[in-house]
């Protein structure tokens, strides 16, 4: 563990936000980091806070308290801009409810990561990688002409097309059917060994969480719980 | 479901998402300009009606170039009715070495009958209104003869043989002809003291009034007896005859008012018919589950009229009001070109505007709503269910019909109404043309350009109905206000141009054929430029294709009169300036004898056709003549213009006179004043008034119609904000998306700019080539005015439409800029 070098350093960060009853807290002071390879699942019943985690960690949202260093930077100390450039050349997504531009191909969804990062020759890459998840004959087609599993497909060869160094994921498989998001689990995971990327996903199903290589748990915006999956798997 | 407190409650709720408050903008700016424009249109015919009979001085009045017939006014007498007499033209006054141009009137005890005479003792002095009529030997005169001939209290002032001491100043007469025809400053004079001054010469321009005033009921049987005896030459003037010219005018200043007023409206419709949507498709969700809930779908469709109707209600009041108090400033535009004190406006204009604005909201934010009529319950478990396209098809039907009935009834105007009709119609197909055009190239388009570029034009491709949405609505906006610009600047232009400012601006009447070496070489000496002397003839005409007149067989009671009156001949070898033949020709060589060219207006107001054979008579000889041509006469051309002109001289002593008409620069009416103590028979006619008059009125209507333009624009900007909120929340997301992948600033406001600017490209070119078009129609087929369309203006349409649209939309989308990444993870899409 002291050999790893940390990608990612959350420390004490907490989130709040007003509301009619006063101050609510989302997340208390919570500490966490992910080292280059690794995969972290964050799991927790419904409003337990672990989209908001999320968020701060990836750079989405600005903590209320605490900080968090993403790839060696400091996020706080950053400009909207200049953590939309870190996200463009470190970071992937993969969302639950695929976030693909309606007006786009699978190609060009693929390409816009590359192209906001001002990279070159982005049509082979992009179909390269659609190739590998299995889309190399969708390429021109619109997200409305895709089923859930092939539109979760061009968002996890989006995520992975600018070679980030790490990937978020929110809740990947929760608008697909069983075999499909075990499909998806599997590119997920093979994409991630091939590259080296670290993974850190926010999930309810335990198939998932059980792939990864560390689970925290989350309840009333704490982290009750953090162990080893295979230990979880075992028990 | 209790239909009225869930709409109160829900007007509350959904004032923060934005579709309510562009339909608010929309009924206030709509309301606003048409209750300024009903309001100061009210008001501008209640003071010429009010002002009428002040500015008559009677109830009716009977006006002829001859002294009136007596048995008239004895008559009048006899029914109880009061009468007095005028008589009025122009000559010169002197004072010492001084002259000056006036308007003479005598005035016979007993004027005005209505109204009243304002006098001074001072120049500038305190008025008092008068009790009576200047004594013999007394003149009362307006304060420009003071001051220009530097008279003294009690000064003398020369007229004719006789000399007069002025001893009041006019400060307000009733009758003075007002407004535009404001001519020489007036002298009035004992009626008596005329014909002593030896003023009136043969042929002098005198007009000769007798007024009558009395009960309502005995003026009009008065009128009834008199009609029918009139003698030739007479003719009776009402109130609504009273003041033409100012009419005329005001009546194309109302026509261009109401055609502004017509457009907010009409952009206040697209504005709506886009919120309404826009407020549909977000409840679709909300109507699945409330019909989930057990809610009747009357009761839903019903609760959501309500809300578009308690939101519609303070907003068309606020609107009313704010116009209410802006129609102040039309009558502030206005000047001193409406007679008198003008009365206030009462409440029926606001409650037009309002009516009108209910309508509105009826033609187009209730049809979109019916689209809530099919969607099912079972939406709850499947989105794409209840998405109809068929029932938008019923909606826009419904919205376009009553955009046609409004233009209709609005513009009251046949032509207007078809021209504006035609011109939404043809706009919004060509705009719809566009859009579609637009959609199916923009993925060409699109390729290989600036990222920003790329994804902003490749956004078009998709979203087909919002984009057609958001180019025919901005585009009809920008339609409509191309076409106001085309209209304030080429059309009042073309107005304007009429009256060139070298044109003549005196008129020299009742020059005898003895006197023309006289005036020619008077004006050679003196250098002024003539126009050259026009023979006139005051004739009868006595024959038509060589039978006399049958008065039964003419076509109106204008032909019938003109028959019964004089009739101004001319004859000329050349075709004047500024006429145009039409049909025929000058010189038929196919016809002997003498040849007749007729003004079209006449022409087809007598019922004549070509080769017709009319005769003239007058002191006992008569000429004939074949009309052999119809001539268009430009009759702004302040040029010296005849109905009937003979194209060869006509010898044998038929008995004329001569006109001409001069430009004299300002301070050379000495040049008029010399002439006139060689030949004081000749009357003049100061028409350099008239035309400043008719410039300062064009200038002032010019601003009225401004003022209204203000909203016009407003109404624009609206349909702007409604067309940006339609696709904000897409575009929102699809901002955090591209900021979650790594999108700066810069990247995305490069997108949105470029999304725009295209739509507002394509929007203002075609925009500006239909309103090129519609101008051009309205120029020639309603305001009948010279019309050189600015074949620019595509251009200035496509620059200025990407400009204008591209930072409109980039402005309105701030929120997408604003919009956290963080969104992508809350929100599905």
């Amino acid at each position: 563990m002291l050999n790893k070098r940390f990608i990612l350093n959350a420390k004490d960060i907490s989130k709040a936000v007003s509301g009619p009853g006063g101050e609510l807290t989302i997340l208390k002071p919570t500490s966490l980091a992910v080292a280059q390879g690794d995969s972290l699942a964050i799991v927790g019943p419904s409003g337990s806070g672990k989209t908001t985690l999320l968020g701060l960690l990836a750079g989405l949202d600005q903590p209320s308290g605490g900080s968090v260093e993403l790839l060696d930077r400091n996020l706080s100390a950053m400009s909207e801009d200049e953590r939309a450039a870190l996200r463009g050349q470190g970071v992937g997504f993969v969302f639950q409810s695929f976030h693909l531009l309606d007006s786009l191909t699978a190609e060009e969804n693929v390409m816009l990561p590359l192209e906001l990062a001002g990279a070159d020759d982005v049509v082979t890459q992009a179909r390269d990688i659609l190739t590998r998840v299995g889309l190399g004959d969708r390429l021109d087609h619109y997200p409305n002409q895709l089923s859930g599993g092939e539109k979760q497909r061009v968002a996890i060869a989006r995520a992975y097309a600018g070679q980030p160094q790490i990937l978020f994921a929110d809740e990947p498989t929760g608008n697909l059917d069983s075999a499909t998001g075990q499909e998806i689990i599997n590119l997920l995971f093979d994409l991630n060994q091939q590259a080296g990327t670290a993974l850190v996903l926010v999930t309810h199903e335990q198939r998932l969480a059980d792939r990864c290589a560390r689970v925290i748990r989350l309840e009333a915006g704490q982290i009750q719980s953090e162990s080893e999956p295979r230990l979880v798997a075992e028990s | 479901m209790k239909v009225l407190s869930f709409s109160l409650r829900q007007v509350r709720r959904e004032w923060r998402a934005g579709e309510l408050r562009a339909l608010a903008l929309a009924l206030a700016v709509s309301a606003a300009a048409l209750t300024s424009v009903g309001a100061f249109s009210e008001r501008v015919s209640k003071a010429l009606t009010m002002g009428a009979n002040e500015l008559l001085a009677a109830d009716l009045v009977i006006q002829s170039r001859q002294v009136v017939n007596a048995e008239w006014l004895e008559e009048a007498r006899e029914r109880g009715l009061k009468t007095a007499r005028t008589i009025e033209f122009p000559t010169v006054a002197f004072a010492g070495e001084q002259s000056l141009l006036v308007q003479v009137k005598g005035v016979s005890d007993g004027y005005p009958l209505r109204g009243r005479l304002e006098i001074a003792s001072e120049l500038y002095g305190p008025a008092r209104t008068a009790t009576g009529i200047p004594q013999p030997g007394q003149a009362w005169v307006d304060p420009r003869v003071v001051a220009e001939l530097n008279l003294t209290a009690g000064g003398a002032l020369e007229l004719g043989d006789q000399t007069f001491a002025v001893t009041e100043t006019i400060a307000l007469e009733p009758d003075a002809g007002g407004g535009v025809f404001n001519l020489a400053p007036r002298v009035m004079l004992p009626f008596g003291a005329i014909e002593e001054a030896g003023l009136l010469g043969p042929g002098a321009r005198v007009q000769y009034r007798a007024l009558v005033a009395g009960e309502p009921e005995a003026v009009a049987a008065f009128k009834d007896w008199l009609v029918p005896n009139l003698k030739p030459g007479e003719s009776i003037q009402t109130l609504a005859q009273s003041q033409q010219q100012i009419g005329r005018a005001l009546d194309r200043a109302q026509q261009f008012l109401m055609l502004a007023a017509l457009t907010a409206v009409l952009l206040a419709g697209i504005a709506i018919v886009i919120a309404a949507r826009q407020f549909v498709e977000r409840h679709l969700d909300t109507v699945a589950i409330l019909r989930c809930l057990g809610s009747r779908q009357n009761a839903i469709i019903l609760s959501f009229a309500l809300v578009l109707l308690w939101t519609a209600l303070p907003a068309l009041l606020l609107g009313a009001g704010l116009g209410y108090l802006s129609q102040h400033l039309l009558v502030l535009a206005l000047g001193d070109l409406l007679p008198g004190t003008i009365p206030g406006a009462g409440v029926q204009p606001v409650l037009v505007a309002m009516g009108i604005g209910l309508l509105t909201l009826l033609g187009y934010g209730v049809p979109p709503l019916l689209r809530l009529r099919q969607v099912p319950p079972v939406r709850v478990l499947n989105r794409q269910l209840g998405d109809a396209p068929a029932s938008q098809f019923v909606g826009d039907g419904l919205a376009l019909a009553f955009s046609l009935g409004l233009i209709w009834w609005l513009s009251a105007d046949i032509k207007l109404g078809a021209v504006m009709a035609g011109a939404s119609l043809g706009a919004g197909l060509a705009l719809a043309g566009g859009a579609f055009l637009l959609i199916r190239l923009a993925r060409r388009l699109a390729r290989g350009r600036t990222l920003g570029w790329r994804y902003g034009v490749a956004n078009l491709a998709r979203q087909n109905r919002g984009v057609l949405m958001q180019v025919a609505g901005l585009g009809l906006g920008l339609t409509a206000i191309f076409l106001l610009g085309v209209i304030q600047r080429d059309l009042l232009s073309g107005w304007r141009d009429t009256l060139p400012a070298n044109a003549p601006n005196y008129f020299l009447i009742n020059i005898q054929p003895d006197q023309v070496e006289t005036v020619n070489d008077h004006f050679a000496a003196n250098g002024v430029a003539s126009q050259g002397l026009f023979p006139l003839a005051v004739s009868r005409l006595s024959e038509i294709n060589g039978a006399a007149p049958d008065l039964a067989s003419l076509p109106s009671d204008r032909a019938r009169r003109r028959v019964d009156g004089n009739i101004n001949i001319s004859w000329s070898d050349e075709l004047s300036i500024g006429n145009t033949i039409i049909r025929g020709q000058w010189r038929d060589p196919n016809v002997s004898g003498l040849q007749i060219s007729l003004a079209q207006s006449w022409a087809e107001s007598m019922g004549f056709k070509l080769m017709d054979e009319l005769t003239f008579t007058a002191g006992g000889q008569s000429i004939s003549g074949t009309i052999t041509s119809i001539r268009k006469v430009d009759w702004d051309s302040f040029q010296p213009n005849f109905f009937i002109v003979f194209n060869s001289t006509l010898d044998g002593g038929f008995p004329h006179t001569y006109i001409s008409s001069v430009f004299l620069p300002g301070g050379r009416f000495d040049v008029i004043a010399d002439l006139v103590r060689q030949t004081p028979n000749v009357s003049v006619l100061d028409i350099g008034t008239i035309m400043e008059r008719v410039r300062t009125m064009i200038q002032r209507v010019s601003l009225a119609v401004q003022v209204v333009f203000v909203f016009t624009l407003l109404a624009g900007v609206v349909v702007l904000l409604a067309a940006l909120g339609a696709g904000l929340a897409q575009r929102q997301h699809e901002g955090a998306v591209m900021r979650t992948l790594g999108g700066s600033g810069r990247q995305l406001r490069a997108a949105i700019f470029s999304e725009f600017a295209v739509i507002g490209a394509v929007a203002g070119v075609l925009a500006a080539v239909a309103a090129v078009i519609a101008g051009g129609v309205l120029a020639t087929q309603v305001f009948n005015i010279v019309y050189q369309p600015s074949w620019w203006l595509p251009a200035l349409g496509l620059a200025s439409g990407a400009l204008a649209i591209g930072l409109t939309g980039l402005v309105g989308s701030r929120s997408v800029l604003r919009t956290p990444p963080m969104v992508t993870l809350r929100h599905g899409a």
